[in-house]
């Protein structure tokens, strides 16, 4: 009995995995029309940001930053993630109503599904990070744990994807919201500039995981030092309640996504 | 003795909530406002019944009856508001024509990731992807993109892949209104042989000959009760009635309306 059941449940995991698979390839191949090349044009815009930021700042927030075109490119790169990965899981639900209505598919694989495509094609965006770092020389073996930061990335937007998701069904203006809501968060981390040691904004960003996340990856790739500490635990603090938050309200909800929708 | 249905239904009710505040800021408003009684509206009314393994069960009833929220509520896509639904074996549902179906993507991709949804691996789609090309007849279309294609072919690509998805309960939502002659044709014959395999069938249809050919009993829901449970004649000549003395009634009110009016 207790074999059958485990075969059972294996049977099932097979499944959820086979439809993450199948659907994460499907939308990645229908954002590129299968030709691959696609992937250029999502990367045009983060270097068309990158670009931008850095004539105008070049000169003079970031005259004083070690390594700006880095300290730019990476901020903007593991924002970038976290921005494309949460917008759009936000309409993974609404957007794949045909299948919720019809279909009994796991709606959490739905979601996930969205974030792992996402993922791929924010590998391209990390492939041209450490490609610029190589040529100018700032990786050390200790750019390994990086590996270790883009798993709690991927843990915070999925957290957040969850509760986007779930919420956006039930309220029709959360795009709008989180649209804005993005944007002012967006010039509120230091991306294209720096905090000054023991200013307000250092204190403020103590409670930004978007900071910590940043900050990571910078120490990591582009100076070669160990990050603190106290940066790693908060960054695992917020990616863990994230998604033990977000997958709640979404279980909570999710019964329902058939009748609104 | 050990009786075991495919599908019980144990007093089944299901509500849904109609409501139009679908923002925060609305549903602020209305929370200070105190103005937010969500209002209900019944689909299904404590309805029960068995459907025995093997057997093709039809559902008959006017549109809004409540039969496609029966079927949807049997799929696990809908849960139930109070009462109980027991599944015995593993559902294929086609509820909606074309669903899931990618219109960017060829048909090859679309047979794959639609398999996928349907709960079935990769080996399985693998073997059986012949068999689903030659039913559907699309044997030129394989490498086409969807968006090509008529409604006719897609409903033709949706039933294949299902009929081929190995269901052991096969729920259908008037899908026989789709494909041409030849084509309805064949998922009969399909479906009397899945018949014959020990599928149960749930469908619903407004086809009255599909009804008395295909189906061994037949439900009769109206505003979501169950008004008769039979065998096709019976049910079918019962619905008949009940339509035509509506229609009569109808016809009477016109009458005297141009009586008084005309």
């Amino acid at each position: 009995m207790e074999v059958s059941r485990y075969v059972a449940y294996t049977y099932y995991m097979r499944n959820v995995l086979n439809i993450l698979y199948q659907t994460a390839k499907s939308s990645f191949k229908l954002r590129n029309e299968s030709s691959y090349l696609g992937i250029f044009w999502y990367l045009l815009g983060p270097l068309l940001t990158f670009g931008i930021l850095y004539y105008v700042f070049s000169g003079r927030l970031g005259s004083g930053v070690g390594d700006y075109p880095l300290y730019l490119l990476s901020g903007i790169v593991v924002w970038n993630f976290y921005s494309a990965g949460s917008s759009r899981s936000l309409t993974a639900i609404m957007g794949n109503a045909g299948i919720i209505k019809a279909l009994p598919v796991r709606r959490d694989a739905i979601v996930i599904s969205g974030m792992i495509d996402a993922f791929v094609s924010h590998l391209f965006e990390i492939a041209i990070l450490l490609a610029f770092c190589a040529i100018l020389g700032t990786l050390t073996p200790i750019a390994l744990l990086f590996s270790a930061v883009l798993l709690l990335q991927f843990l915070f937007a999925l957290g957040t994807g969850f509760l986007l998701s779930a919420l956006y069904v039930f309220f029709g203006d959360l795009g709008q919201i989180w649209s804005v809501l993005t944007k002012a968060w967006w010039f509120a981390t230091p991306i294209f500039y720096t905090l000054s040691e023991g200013g307000p904004g250092k204190t403020l960003s103590m409670f930004n995981p978007m900071y910590h996340s940043i900050e990571l990856s910078r120490n990591l790739l582009v100076y070669g030092i160990l990050p603190p500490l106290s940066s790693w635990v908060i960054l695992a603090l917020f990616s863990v309640l994230t998604l033990v938050l977000g997958y709640a309200v979404f279980h909570k909800l999710s019964p329902r996504f058939a009748e609104f929708i | 003795m050990n009786y075991d249905p495919a599908i019980e239904v144990i007093n089944l009710t299901k509500q849904f909530i109609v409501r139009n505040n679908f923002t925060f800021l609305s549903s602020g408003i209305n929370l200070l406002t105190g103005k937010n009684e969500p209002q209900k509206l019944t689909a299904l009314d404590g309805i029960s019944f068995k459907v025995d393994r093997g057997e093709v069960l039809g559902i008959v009833g006017r549109n809004g009856s409540g039969k496609s929220t029966l079927l949807s509520t049997i799929a696990g896509i809908y849960k139930p508001t109070s009462g109980e639904v027991r599944v015995n074996g593993k559902i294929t549902p086609l509820l909606n024509l074309g669903v899931g179906l990618q219109r960017r993507l060829t048909m090859r991709d679309n047979i794959y990731l639609t398999g996928a949804l349907l709960g079935l691996s990769r080996e399985y789609m693998r073997d059986n992807f012949d068999a689903i090309v030659d039913f559907s007849g699309l044997n030129d279309f394989v490498d086409f993109k969807l968006f090509q294609f008529s409604n006719g072919m897609i409903a033709r690509l949706s039933f294949a892949i299902a009929i081929h998805s190995d269901p052991e309960i096969l729920l259908l939502d008037e899908v026989f209104q789709a494909g041409d002659a030849g084509f309805s044709k064949k998922s009969g014959g399909k479906m009397k042989e899945l018949v014959r395999s020990d599928t149960t069938v749930v469908l619903s249809s407004h086809n009255d000959e599909i009804i008395r050919d295909a189906v061994d009993r037949v439900l009769w829901i109206d505003k979501g009760k169950i008004m008769l449970i039979g065998s096709p004649k019976e049910v079918l000549d019962a619905y008949a009635s009940d339509r035509e003395k509506k229609r009569s009634g109808w016809m009477n009110n016109r009458k005297k309306f141009f009586e008084v009016f005309g």
